[in-house]
């Protein structure tokens, strides 16, 4: 059966070589938003950045093996594949203190348009190349082109149990405005309770299996966005310049994330300065059995 | 037996099996509560994913209403649903937070089930006043490691009255009092502060104390304020604490493993609503955000 028994099989399989080190070196370049979370996968360095390419409001998945993201080793099915290690560490005093998580972007939604009022629906053609089920699949709009903010919106969707036209909490667009800014991100302000990466999906429902509409409340903006159904995998934090953080999954967090074939992986940051021009050098470690 | 047999048995529940559950919540401080260093506040009313709970403050007078994860307008972080019709063991494995909002760290966040409340609305009232057990604990119904706390969903007015409760302890022994000294409500205590708390003389916190040798509440039979708290509307909730977890630093984020580092494993049954309070520990702005995980297995 996929996956490990017990601690002795862990080790046989790292003894076996099915383990994996991948190195990683992202480097934002804009001046990102102090306690507004940013997303990395737009970010130059290694792996090349994403930029959310595709047709307007077309569900477009995202993969390893067409669109690149953090390397984590080929396809192991019917084996299972788990986030063992990550080390993350930078030399910019300013982004010396960040929170990050590491995500499985499933793929996105394209270039929706701020200054739409009507209703936009999405197109689901393509499905969900990953966690088809939506279960833990969270929402995550990003900006593309940048707005001004204030203005409201929510999203129409079907949850983790096949129900749909559920509805987002309406959350305003941040007034950080910067490409990769998290557009429902903003750090506090009683106007903006609603301050974390993901939109607050509505009362008990814990996925997001397909997005149907976006509105465009208020008087709308001049910005677009494109919205990202990610499932979060772990965390980790850059506390200093002089020591590189660390995280073993199996012994300081008793989980080890699984990672589906072909994920196409990436990280949001959460900067208390800024990120510009910081790099952020790491290693994953997988290991599958 | 239900529950993780063995370090292995963990192991392969979580890789194997798949029973692990993930949650990434965010919760601000109330819209319109500043944090006064040294009280503590629930984080239940604030807005964020999820979203600010409507519910307290509903209902019948002195009537005890439970709380679910499925209780329509009570927002609890979610925890991966029910696992084995209240046979399984679900457990926290770990736990972070952070915050970037200026001045909200140091802070202490206690994570609890929020098992239900009696509203009051009679405020003014003063002597014990009977509350109604028709519905009981959905959770913990023994009581055991049951703890109380008061919180206003209307702002109080003038008013520092004493508060006492008459409960039944976790051992079924009815009529135990809250021990004196009492604790003293705040005047004008703000919307999800815990009303008894703060730094001085009869101030407590998180919890109403308990009478000696007693370590949980099952039921609570009397309501008493000393004094007319002139307005408002108080909330009597009872929760279980399952886990703290202090912020120190702005941007640093608290991390917990409470398999291998505080070795606990905090249960979490089916139907579970869970909320975070909060120590503040600086003067804290409204809507201060907070964010983190949660991560929970299951055998």
């Amino acid at each position: 059966m996929a996956g490990f028994a017990n601690a002795r099989r862990l080790a046989d399989a790292q003894d076996a070589g099915q383990y994996l080190y991948a190195s990683f070196r992202k480097q934002a370049t804009q001046t990102t938003g102090a306690g507004v979370w940013f997303d990395l996968s737009m970010s130059p360095g290694n792996p090349a950045p994403n930029y959310y390419i595709g047709s307007p409001g077309v569900f477009v998945p995202l993969k390893q093996s067409t669109d690149g993201g953090l390397r984590h080793g080929g396809n192991v099915s019917p084996a299972r594949k788990f986030l063992r290690k990550l080390m993350v560490t930078t030399n910019t005093a300013a982004a010396s203190v960040t929170p990050m998580k590491l995500l499985d972007y499933i793929g996105f939604y394209g270039f929706i348009d701020e200054s739409v009022l009507d209703k936009q629906f999405l197109d689901n053609t393509t499905p969900l190349p990953r966690h088809a089920d939506g279960a833990g699949v969270q929402l995550m709009p990003v900006v593309v082109a940048g707005q001004t903010g204030g203005q409201p919106f929510t999203v129409s969707y079907t949850n983790q149990d096949g129900v749909a036209g559920r509805t987002t909490t309406s959350v305003l667009m941040s007034t950080q405005f910067v490409n990769g800014t998290i557009l429902c991100s903003q750090n506090g302000g009683a106007t903006y309770p609603h301050a974390g990466p993901f939109l607050p999906l509505q009362t008990g429902d814990t996925g997001v299996r397909s997005v149907q509409s976006v509105t465009i409340g208020g008087i709308g903006d001049v910005g677009l966005f494109a919205l990202e159904l990610v499932k979060p995998l772990a965390s980790i934090s850059l506390y200093e310049i002089t020591a590189a953080s660390e995280t073993d999954y199996l012994v300081e967090a008793a989980t080890m994330p699984v990672i589906e074939d072909d994920a196409y992986l990436n990280f949001i940051a959460m900067p208390t300065g800024t990120l510009a021009n910081a790099p952020i050098i790491g290693l994953l470690e997988t290991t599958w059995n | 037996m239900s529950g993780f047999a063995s370090t292995d048995d963990l192991i392969n529940q979580v890789s194997t099996n798949g029973n692990h559950f993930r949650v990434d919540w965010q919760k601000s401080t109330f819209a319109t509560t500043a944090h006064t260093a040294g009280l503590w506040y629930s984080l239940f009313r604030g807005g964020g994913n999820p979203g600010a709970d409507t519910i307290l403050g509903t209902g019948t007078n002195l009537a005890f209403q439970a709380l679910t994860d499925a209780t329509t307008n009570a927002t609890g972080i979610r925890h991966g649903g029910d696992v084995g019709g209240g046979t399984g063991y679900k457990h926290i494995l770990s736990a972070a937070a952070q915050t970037a909002a200026a001045t909200t760290a140091p802070c202490v966040l206690m994570l609890v089930d929020l098992l239900g409340f009696y509203p009051i609305t009679t405020v003014t009232t003063t002597g014990d006043q009977a509350l109604d057990n028709t519905v009981t604990l959905p959770r913990y119904t023994d009581g055991a490691g049951v703890q109380a706390f008061v919180t206003p969903s209307t702002v109080m007015g003038a008013g520092t009255p004493n508060i006492r409760l008459t409960y039944t302890d976790s051992g079924g022994t009815a009529g135990n009092l809250t021990p004196t000294t009492l604790p003293i409500g705040n005047t004008a205590a703000a919307v999800t502060s815990i009303v008894y708390s703060g730094t001085g003389n009869g101030k407590f916190g998180p919890f109403m104390p308990l009478a000696a040798g007693d370590s949980g509440i099952r039921s609570v039979q009397q309501f008493n304020l000393s004094a007319t708290y002139t307005s408002g509307v108080l909330n009597l909730v009872l929760c279980k604490p399952l886990l703290t977890l202090p912020i120190t630093t702005l941007g640093v984020t608290a991390e917990r493993d409470l398999v291998n580092q505080f070795m606990s494993m905090p249960r979490v049954y089916d139907g579970a609503c869970l909320a975070w309070l909060m120590l503040a520990g600086a003067a804290t702005p409204v809507a201060s955000p907070l964010s983190g995980h949660l991560e929970f297995g299951w055998s």
